[in-house]
């Protein structure tokens, strides 16, 4: 099976300072692959760089989605394609509730795919089905986006994104910061519900905890901007007991 | 609790009333002989001061242009101020003590009077032997119009530090002061600035070299004594490339019942990489309870951030005079360059304060911070003013504003005028303003917490104005904390 | 521009009244002249220039329908059929002038040919749409007094491309409400209204101005008892060479009285959008709450936004506070909805919809708000469509 993600050699960085500085990874479809790593170490710098965020430039290598390359698409062209980012910081956006948002973001990926718009009635009954298969409340949808939601919220509205968009690739950046253990229980369910075999997701995250819900096929270490090991999902629990501190060693002797 | 309220604002605005008129502990006069010039305004006084300071001929003409600008310009009348018309042919434009005359070598040659003077304010004009863990401050000490020594010189002139009066700066330093003099504050700039031109005497002079920190902190110490004068000072502080200089003013004055004008020019000039932090303690005469005498401060304050990454801050804390006038600004001229301001400005009995400062942004990235806190007390007005000016090629400039104000009783006024104008896409401008009294909540928990209501209101008015406070050097904090407190109870907090 | 001497006599024994009054108006007016940008009130708008500027795009339908609304026109000044409801009384035009204070207001009283001469007396069921239009200079002077207990929606539907120079004297009796809104899309408007508010009465206004070479809307408004309560709230949306200026003072009189004003402003092209917003509190108006906000998006450079919100306290036992931001487009929040598929141009559509709708979200209407947003939506999308990154 060709690989859904393929990122070879990967250097780049923001405003001129370097930040991933030779990283490869290869998702298939169906795997779910965790990233763990330092602060510091280019963990949210990738999420933007295979986003497409302005600012983030690729001096060398490649990313390789479904076998085109990113590098001169746009962040819309990018989500057309299936790749979703859900955001360490979810943005507020006041005046635009929930539900325009949805239903703007929804059809302008299915316009670009071809496809016809959702109608109005269609849309609410999907928009309803799955804010609640994440117990959340019709509530939630008429209200402002993301103005006022707690932390806990803002990550489910990110989900709820991720379940009405259904992406090919998901990549989750430190979806488990700022969450206590209900909530994060709640987002995990939400991610784990949407596991498929022709989906891959990449799992950014800094403390194993996260791990323990949404159970990764491949564990990654990153460490000054690049993959300095990786293994199965017994990784993650080393990591938990003996910390980074070797492999920042390890990267910089690398 | 609306009693109990009504109760401690009575007892606040009796211990602020206090303080207003007999407590002024700066107000005693000193007897000493004066050289005094007849009262009047015209262009043979002017000659007669640059005479009697010996200036060269290009000094001469500049005052005397100034004079001619004067003379077509009018009083500004736009602030939240009202004023007797000021007669500017009743004052006397020189008054210098006369054992000041042929130049005393040294303190010991200083009228005793004069001395004394300074030691009851407690100003160190003899150099103090370092103690362990404090810090020397070299001190210029004007008294009226003229300065009467400076200390340290010596050991800051290892540094290449210059710090003298300005009349000395004139004879010693010409091209310096010919350099920078009126290149921030032009002499037409506005009409107290016009006339600070024309016939300012003295004031402090200081220029650090490229690369220097300046090894202490320097300081200009202005205390007006004769009567019927207007002082009008000129301090011109250079940061050359790279350097750093802390500057110090305080001021205070006697006790009068009639007005006195002190309308004064500060310029500073920070180049590439240099910072100048600038800190005023202003504690002149306020006037008494009923609002007779005290002093009519109008000043002109700019700072220059003339090439890149220069820096310069005020930080004020302003207690009296009776009319305020005053707009320390900054023009960042050069790319990255930053100013700060940072204002505690407190307001009682008759006061009258429209104060503020205006940030200019003209080089790219540049940044502007300003934290203003005005407190009304009594029956005084105080007004913040302030402008954020952003040109259509400051791409990047920021600039955050909190200007808050505090009333306490209620026959006191508080003013907020900010002008914020932004012609450049990439500007990011926050502005915030907040008006309110010492709620009830804050001092019944303090109350409830042992404290009487004066110190609870010292407690609380401190806390109002930690930001500002914590900006200033360390010899002023301290002082600058005792004067909010006593300035607002008559007796330390 | 006005050549106001000349207009006057030529159509003076058309208008209604006293000449003689009018006539005496017009000398004062004459004698002031135009504001300009010495009085401080006047501080950023150059009347003169900008009368001078060409002015934008004709304005667009606003669909009322939904609402069934009462409807009357002034074109080119005059009124046609007055529309009946219970509870409003329309009057005739009144006949004499009153000087007034300043140029502006003396000019409207020398040359108002017609008004709205309106006396609620009932909760009006219908919102009242008045239609300004045409392509003549209109000097309009209305009244509206509310009786207490009454509420009325009223709308001022600038559509004019000329110069109008319109006058608004509001009263509302104790515990009546009224809600203006105000829309501009084109032409030169000085608009200057005088709002009393009496005890427990809400007042609220929410003005959008999508077009125009000059919008000047000018209220004062003052709180004259206990419970009074003002909300203003603006939005413009600036290109071309536009210029809007919402200036208000808001005068707490009386004690326990509240005010809520927020600007907001996005501005493209070489647009201006000033805000001066004065809020006094007398003396013995204790317990007063007042907020002002501010906020300007700023899309181009070239743009420019002058923002003077001012206090004026007198009273120590209140709540007052302003605030003001200033910035362009949220460079993340436009990432973020490119992130969701949206392309460049339809996310800041989304961003400049989302960021007026702050204002419009204060209509209570919801057929209003939905014709309002209609407007908005069609007003950005003219202007934003292919937009380049900022």
């Amino acid at each position: 099976m060709s690989a859904l993600l393929d990122i070879q050699n990967l250097h780049a960085g923001v405003e001129g300072t370097p930040i991933l500085n030779g990283l490869s990874l290869s998702i298939r479809p169906g795997e779910v692959h965790a990233i763990m790593g330092p602060n510091g170490s280019g963990k949210s710098t990738l999420s933007y760089v295979l986003a497409g965020k302005d600012g983030y430039n690729v001096s060398q290598g490649e990313m390789l989605f479904n076998g085109t390359s990113l590098a001169d698409m746009a962040p819309e062209e990018r989500a057309i394609a299936g790749l979703f980012l859900a955001f360490q910081y979810p943005l507020e956006i006041p005046g635009v509730t929930n539900m325009t948002f949805l239903k703007t973001s929804l059809n302008a990926i299915r316009r670009g795919r071809g496809e016809d718009e959702m109608d109005a009635a269609s849309f609410l009954r999907l928009a309803r089905e799955k804010s609640r298969a994440l117990g959340m409340n019709d509530d939630m949808l008429k209200r402002q986006l993301n103005v006022g939601f707690s932390g806990g919220e803002k990550k489910r509205n990110e989900i709820l994104q991720m379940a009405m968009l259904e992406p090919k690739l998901a990549i989750l950046d430190e979806t488990d910061s700022g969450l206590d253990i209900d909530a994060l229980k709640t987002v995990a369910d939400g991610v784990n519900a949407l596991r498929a075999p022709d989906r891959g997701m990449l799992v950014i995250t800094h403390y194993q905890r996260l791990l323990d819900f949404i159970k990764p096929d491949v564990v990654h270490v990153m460490a000054d901007g690049k993959i300095v090991k990786s293994g199965g999902p017994e990784l993650a629990l080393e990591l938990e007991k003996s910390g980074y501190a070797e492999y920042i060693g390890e990267a910089v002797n690398a | 609790m609306s009693e109990a309220k009504a109760s401690i604002d009575k007892q606040t605005v009796d211990q602020v009333a206090k303080f207003g008129g007999e407590h002024y502990k700066y107000g005693f006069t000193t007897e000493i002989d004066v050289d005094k010039i007849p009262n009047g305004l015209s262009e043979d006084i002017i000659r007669f001061i640059s005479a009697k300071k010996e200036e060269p001929q290009w000094l001469l003409d500049w005052r005397l242009d100034a004079y001619e600008r004067w003379k077509t310009m009018d009083e500004p009348d736009w602030a939240h101020v009202d004023y007797p018309k000021i007669d500017y042919q009743d004052l006397c434009y020189y008054a210098a003590p006369k054992s000041m005359e042929d130049g005393p070598k040294s303190l010991d040659e200083v009228d005793p009077q004069l001395l004394e003077t300074y030691s009851k304010l407690g100003i160190p004009l003899q150099e103090q032997e370092v103690l362990a863990g404090v810090r020397k401050v070299a001190v210029d000490a004007v008294f009226d119009s003229v300065s009467v020594g400076t200390t340290f010189r010596e050991e800051l002139a290892k540094d290449g530090v210059i710090f003298c009066s300005f009349s000395e700066a004139v004879q010693e330093h010409p091209e310096l002061v010919k350099k920078y003099l009126g290149s921030v504050v032009p002499k037409s700039d506005n009409y107290f600035a016009a006339l600070n031109s024309a016939v300012f005497s003295d004031g402090s002079f200081c220029y650090i070299p490229p690369g220097v920190k300046c090894p202490m902190e320097l300081s200009t110490y202005f205390r007006i004594n004769e009567a019927n004068t207007g002082q009008f000072e000129r301090t011109l502080v250079i940061a050359d490339k790279g350097s750093y200089v802390s500057y110090l003013e305080g001021c205070t004055a006697p006790m009068r019942d009639e007005n006195q004008l002190h309308a004064a020019v500060v310029e500073l000039v920070a180049l590439e990489d240099a910072e100048i932090k600038y800190s005023t303690v202003q504690n002149w005469y306020p006037g008494d309870e009923n609002g007779k005498g005290g002093i009519y401060n109008f000043v002109t304050k700019r700072g220059d951030c003339r090439e890149d990454r220069a820096r310069i801050s005020w930080t004020q804390v302003e207690t009296g005079s009776a009319v305020t006038w005053k707009y320390p600004s900054c023009i960042l001229r050069g790319d990255n360059s930053s100013g700060e301001f940072y204002s505690i400005a407190i307001s009682n009995n008759m006061q009258q304060v429209d104060s503020g400062t205006k940030m200019l942004h003209l080089g790219k990235n540049t940044s502007s911070k300003i934290i203003s806190k005005g407190i009304s007390a009594g029956r005084s007005s105080n007004a913040y003013r302030g402008q954020v000016n952003v040109h259509p090629k400051a791409a990047g400039a920021r600039n955050f504003t909190q200007c808050d104000s505090l009333l306490i009783g209620d026959k006191c006024a508080a003013h907020t005028v900010p002008y914020i104008e932004a012609k450049n896409l990439s500007a990011v401008l926050e502005h915030e303003a907040t008006t309110s009294k010492i709620s009830d909540d804050q001092l019944f928990f303090c109350q409830q917490r042992g404290l009487d209501a004066e110190e609870a209101v010292a407690l609380i008015v401190n806390g109002f104005c930690r930001d500002v406070l914590q900006n200033l050097p360390m010899e002023f904090a301290v002082e600058a904390q005792k004067l909010v407190g006593i300035s607002l109870e008559g007796s330390v907090g | 521009m006005l050549e106001a001497k000349t207009y006057f006599d030529r159509v003076s024994d058309q208008l209604p009244g006293d000449v003689e009054a009018r006539a005496t108006a017009l000398a004062a007016a004459e004698a002031a002249g135009l504001p300009t940008r010495r009085q401080e009130a006047w501080h950023y708008t150059d009347v003169a220039r900008l009368l001078k500027n060409p002015d934008s795009a004709a304005a667009l339908p606003v669909d009322f329908e939904s609402l069934d609304p009462l409807m009357m026109t002034f074109t080119n000044g005059r009124a046609e059929a007055l529309p009946e409801a219970t509870g409003l009384t329309l009057a005739p035009f009144e006949t004499h002038a009153e000087m007034a204070e300043g140029a502006v207001l003396n000019y409207n009283a020398a040359l108002a040919q017609d008004g709205l001469r309106a006396e609620v007396s009932g909760a009006l069921t219908q919102a009242l749409v008045v239609t300004t239009a045409g392509d003549a200079p209109t000097h309009l002077h209305h009244k509206i007094t509310l009786a207490p207990n009454a509420k009325a929606v009223l709308v001022d539907n600038h559509m004019s491309s000329a110069y109008t120079n319109a006058r608004f004297d509001i009263a509302l009796g104790e515990s009546a409400e009224l809600t203006l809104i105000r829309l501009q899309q084109a032409g030169y408007q000085i608009g200057t209204s005088h709002v009393t508010v009496a005890g427990d009465a809400q007042f609220k206004s929410v003005a959008l101005v999508t077009g125009g070479a000059l919008a000047r809307h000018e209220a004062a408004v003052t709180l004259s008892a206990p419970g009074a309560h003002a909300q203003l709230h603006s939005a413009v949306i600036g290109r071309g060479k536009n210029h809007a200026d919402f200036t208000y003072i808001i005068d707490h009189e009386a004690a326990n009285t509240s005010s809520n004003t927020s600007a907001y402003n996005v501005l493209d092209e070489a647009s201006r959008g000033v805000f001066q917003g004065k809020v006094i509190v007398r003396q013995d108006a204790q317990h007063v709450e007042a907020e002002m906000q501010t906020r300007a998006m700023m899309l181009s450079d070239g743009a420019e936004m002058d923002a003077k919100p001012e206090l004026e306290i007198f009273a120590d036992d209140v709540a007052c506070a302003h605030g003001s931001a200033i910035g362009e487009l949220d460079k993340d929040a436009l990432f973020f909805l490119r992130a969701r598929g949206l392309d460049e141009a339809s996310a800041r559509h989304l961003l400049v919809v989302g960021f007026i709708e702050q204002v419009l979200t204060h209509i209570d209407d919801e057929a209003m708000a939905k014709a309002l947003r209609a407007l908005v939506a069609q007003s950005v999308s003219t202007q934003f469509t292919n937009e380049e990154g900022a």
